[in-house]
């Protein structure tokens, strides 16, 4: 072979001089696309990645949902709150789609698999001996690592695409809808990735070490659920504090009023008409002014009936929610405490609500002028808390605001993925007992329910631009600290 | 100079001093001319900085002072690099890929289009002997055959300058030979091939023109025959008569050469010598043991220096050692009078040849210092005072018998 002649291809070809720029550039990153996807593909991992993804659409495919509640597998299993009565097939299909499918499949299980299978990429790609022969290559340093981090995102891309896209074709053809929304979650999955993937490849850069950098991204990805969490519970004691102040507030208002009426009803001591008169007996009057304090934010007690809570919660009028037949008729004030379940009645309750009724029950305007003192007091102690607990989530939220917010970018997905009404039947049966405990504060007792609400409600409320362009603004970063590294080291 | 491939002047690279330790100056003003269409040895100890300035010529390490073109353009045009192939030192190509994708992939970063590239790493890979294992993983390969793929790797873009660091690093003799024949090949076609090794014979047999770099400077360069003429020489071995006879009456062969560590022999010899030739050349009175003008034999057998005067009014130094008598000339005239004086003297001429000396004997002199005649360490001057610092001054001062050594070099040779 030794005498072999250089080919005339070599010797005519006219080179890669006559190329032009672009499609230089587009050569250079598809043959990059094409590496990366030889790379994945050589990995187990990666089919390791791929086959648990199909055993997840598997089991998606083997639940199902009909009038009882939700079968496995051909069998029962008999639910009161999911099934077909309560929750549209295609809707429970979405729901286990994107509550299992996507929170928990894609964005922690295949997480995981994804950093740990593209966490050596960055590493292996600036490895002495490897990266020479690439960077003496007519590319930019800049975009040969920009495009060597776009495409080892290839792997969460491919993951994602095929597991929607299974999806897609069990719920259309088990649910009977096909919900092209699903594909928003291939977009979603990829950019929450890339907030990781991002520290990852900056510290794959800066140590050289898959493993370094596999290690660091999962503590910087744990401290961001820390903030995470601590922003959310933050936010909801700070929203049932905000409550508790204006449940001070309005029972302050109402004994205003009373105060007036009483000084107006001293004044004039002779016609026995009630205040503000309805045309009712005193009896009748006391039973709807327990109504108003039930639902206009009076909520001193634990209802009676968890759904009473409901209406009340969304703060409607009261007038509407009284042809609401899930309202109970509201219970005589002195029996309330005792019908609380035992292990609810707390003793700052039971207290919350003799405040309540002390304030009722008062009279004369110097009893109604010392019940209002007593309030304004508590009110004070409340705003105070709410105050301060109102600068911690601030500063809470500004760190937030400045690391990638990894799971409300998910949580997008459901945004997108449901109607505003379309789970909040279902939510509001299923989900009746959730929150956290009461909080007791000043004179009323917030329950958990509310400030929950509350809470989803300030979380709801956060643009989707917000979510997106503070976390991008973060990936943006970290890629230009990353990119700074690699143009200006001597490999 | 358009003449050039690569004319580069004053490339410096300075390392940062760490957080512990010291900097490194790697590069200590460096200039290189490689003609177009010459194959470039590029010599030197190990931590000389031939990779680190090859490295800095394509791109890999960034200067800290450059200045020079390669192809015509500045260094670190990017524009430059898809019409050079690079070959580096200790390569890793990606071992999932096989050895025709590993080509491919290289040939599309060059920029070369979809169809040029099938048809050239089918015929590169049958050049270095590859076709029957083009679609095989790269992870199965041996050191030699990735050497190969690297090779045809490098070539993959019809660079007009292809730079390879260490060829045929781990190639067994038939390979080297393959990889021998396609850098000649290349020169045929008026590509510039730079090459770097520390295999001298390897570059003995296909470079033009070589550098020599020790301690971040180039020591020497030029073509082999002019970087070698300092050291022609005629060695002439003459016994006298009488020594012969007593070596016969020793039972020793007397046309041999006394064994090396038959002193008397040596001595008689050597005194006859300086007897036949005392009307032409001045020895000194003393044998010394240090400043050997060649490579000795012997470091730490004295001998005696001299001068011959030449019909041009020039000396050319001489060694006397015992019945070797090395004369610092390539002409052969001034020697037929020394020999004429041997002969007349009565002794027995044992031979007289002229010595060209090889790279490796240019190699070790670039390495010795002239003034302790000791032998370079590997690396670069770690020790150097403010190396760290990059005080000018003392890294200058430090590398003072380098640059010594390359003033003489460039006086005396390379012109």
């Amino acid at each position: 072979m030794t005498q072999i002649p250089i080919p005339s291809v070599t010797a005519t070809a006219a080179g890669p001089r006559a190329s032009s720029g672009f499609s230089l550039i587009g050569r250079q990153s598809l043959a990059m696309l094409l590496d990366a996807y030889r790379e994945l593909s050589a990995r187990k991992l990666f089919w390791l990645s791929m086959m648990l993804s199909g055993i997840v659409v598997i089991a998606f495919a083997v639940i199902g949902i009909n009038e009882n509640g939700v079968t496995l597998l051909g069998y029962e299993v008999g639910l009161p709150f999911s099934n077909t009565k309560r929750i549209a097939p295609a809707t429970f299909y979405k729901l286990v789609f994107q509550s299992l499918g996507v929170q928990i499949w894609l964005t922690w299980a295949a997480t995981i698999l994804a950093l740990v299978s593209t966490a050596g990429m960055i590493p292996e790609f600036i490895a002495s001996g490897a990266i020479e022969t690439t960077l003496s290559k007519p590319i930019s340093r800049l975009r040969l690592f920009l495009t060597k981090y776009l495409t080892s995102l290839l792997f969460v891309a491919l993951q994602v695409t095929v597991f929607t896209f299974c999806s897609f074709m069990v719920i259309g053809f088990r649910g009977g809808s096909w919900e092209f929304g699903l594909f928003l979650a291939i977009p979603i999955v990829l950019t929450v990735f890339s907030y990781l993937y991002c520290i990852c490849a900056l510290l794959g850069l800066i140590t050289r070490s898959a493993i370094a950098a596999l290690l660091l991204t999962v503590l910087v990805w744990f401290s961001i659920f820390i903030v995470d969490a601590a922003e959310k519970n933050l936010l909801l004691f700070r929203s049932g504090y905000d409550i508790a102040v204006k449940m001070h507030d309005e029972q302050i208002a109402k004994l205003q009023t009373r105060l007036e009426a009483a000084k107006k009803e001293a004044e004039n001591p002779t016609p026995p008409a009630p205040p503000k008169d309805s045309g009712l007996t005193p009896g009748q009057e006391a039973a709807t002014k327990n109504v108003v304090n039930n639902l206009l934010g009076g909520l001193t007690r634990k209802p009676k009936d968890p759904a009473a809570a409901s209406p009340a919660a969304k703060q409607t009028a009261p007038a509407a929610t009284t042809t609401t037949p899930a309202v109970a008729p509201p219970a005589p004030t002195d029996a309330d405490a005792s019908e609380e379940p035992i292990e609810r009645q707390s003793r700052s309750a039971r207290e919350a609500a003799r405040a309540t009724r002390a304030a009722d029950k008062a009279a004369t305007p110097e009893e109604i002028s010392a019940q209002i003192a007593e309030w304004q007091t508590a009110r004070k102690g409340s705003a105070e808390t709410a105050a301060s607990l109102a600068t911690w989530h601030i500063g809470v939220l500004a760190l937030k605001t400045a690391l990638p917010k990894t799971g409300e970018s998910a949580e997008l997905l459901s945004r997108g993925l449901f109607k505003s009404d379309e789970l909040s039947q279902w939510r509001d049966s299923a989900s009746e007992n959730g929150g956290g405990p009461p909080i007791n504060t000043g004179k009323v007792r917030v329950p958990p329910r509310r400030a929950t609400r509350a809470m989803e409600e300030a979380l709801k409320s956060r643009s989707t631009l917000w979510i997106v362009g503070t976390s991008m603004a973060f990936q943006v970063t970290i890629l230009g600290i990353a990119c700074i590294i690699f143009t200006r080291r001597d490999f | 100079m358009n003449d050039h491939a690569v004319n580069l002047q004053g490339v410096e690279k300075r390392y940062r001093a760490r957080l512990f330790g010291k900097g490194i100056y790697a590069l200590r003003g460096v200039d290189v001319h490689i003609p177009r269409g010459a194959i470039f040895g590029l010599l030197g100890p190990n931590g000389a900085g031939k990779s680190t300035l090859v490295k800095v010529m394509m791109t890999v390490i960034r200067p800290t002072i450059c200045r020079g073109t390669i192809l015509g353009r500045p260094v670190g045009d990017r524009s430059t690099l898809g019409r050079m192939g690079y070959l580096p030192e200790h390569h890793r190509f990606p071992d999932y890929l096989t050895a025709a994708q590993v080509v491919d992939y290289f040939a599309a970063m060059s920029g070369v289009e979809r169809a040029t590239r099938r048809a050239r790493t089918a015929e590169l890979l049958e050049l270095v002997g590859l076709k029957p294992w083009a679609n095989h993983r790269i992870r199965e390969f041996s050191k030699g055959m990735r050497q190969r793929v690297g090779i045809a790797q490098s070539l993959v873009c019809d660079p007009e300058l292809v730079i390879l660091d260490e060829p045929t690093d781990g190639v067994d003799p038939v390979g080297r030979r393959d990889i021998r024949n396609v850098l000649i090949e290349q020169r045929r076609r008026g590509r510039t091939v730079l090459l770097n090794s520390h295999l001298l014979s390897e570059l003995e047999m296909v470079c033009d023109t070589v550098a020599i770099m020790v301690q971040g400077k180039v020591w020497a360069q030029g073509t082999v025959d002019s970087l070698t003429r300092y050291g022609q020489r005629y060695i002439i071995e003459a016994l006298p008569s009488t020594s012969a006879s007593v070596a016969a009456s020793a039972g020793l062969d007397s046309l041999a050469p006394p064994p090396p560590d038959n002193s008397m022999l040596r001595s008689i010899a050597g005194a006859a010598m300086v007897h036949a030739l005392s009307g032409l050349i001045r020895f000194q009175s003393e044998p010394s043991a240090p400043r050997r003008q060649w490579q000795p034999q012997d470091p730490t057998r004295p001998v005696l220096h001299g001068t011959l005067a030449l019909p041009s009014g020039e000396t050319a130094p001489v060694e006397l050692d015992g019945q070797s008598l090395t004369i610092g000339v390539s002409d052969p005239k001034p020697v037929q009078q020394v020999l004429d004086a041997i002969r007349r003297a009565g002794m027995l001429i044992l031979s007289a040849r002229p010595i060209r000396p090889g790279l490796e004997e240019l190699f070790m002199k670039a390495v010795t210092d002239d003034t302790t005649g000791m032998v370079l360490g590997p690396g670069a001057n770690l020790d150097a005072p403010d190396a760290g610092r990059f005080n000018k001054s003392g890294a200058s001062a430090a590398s003072g018998s380098s640059s010594h050594a390359h003033s003489t070099a460039s006086t005396g040779g390379v012109s």
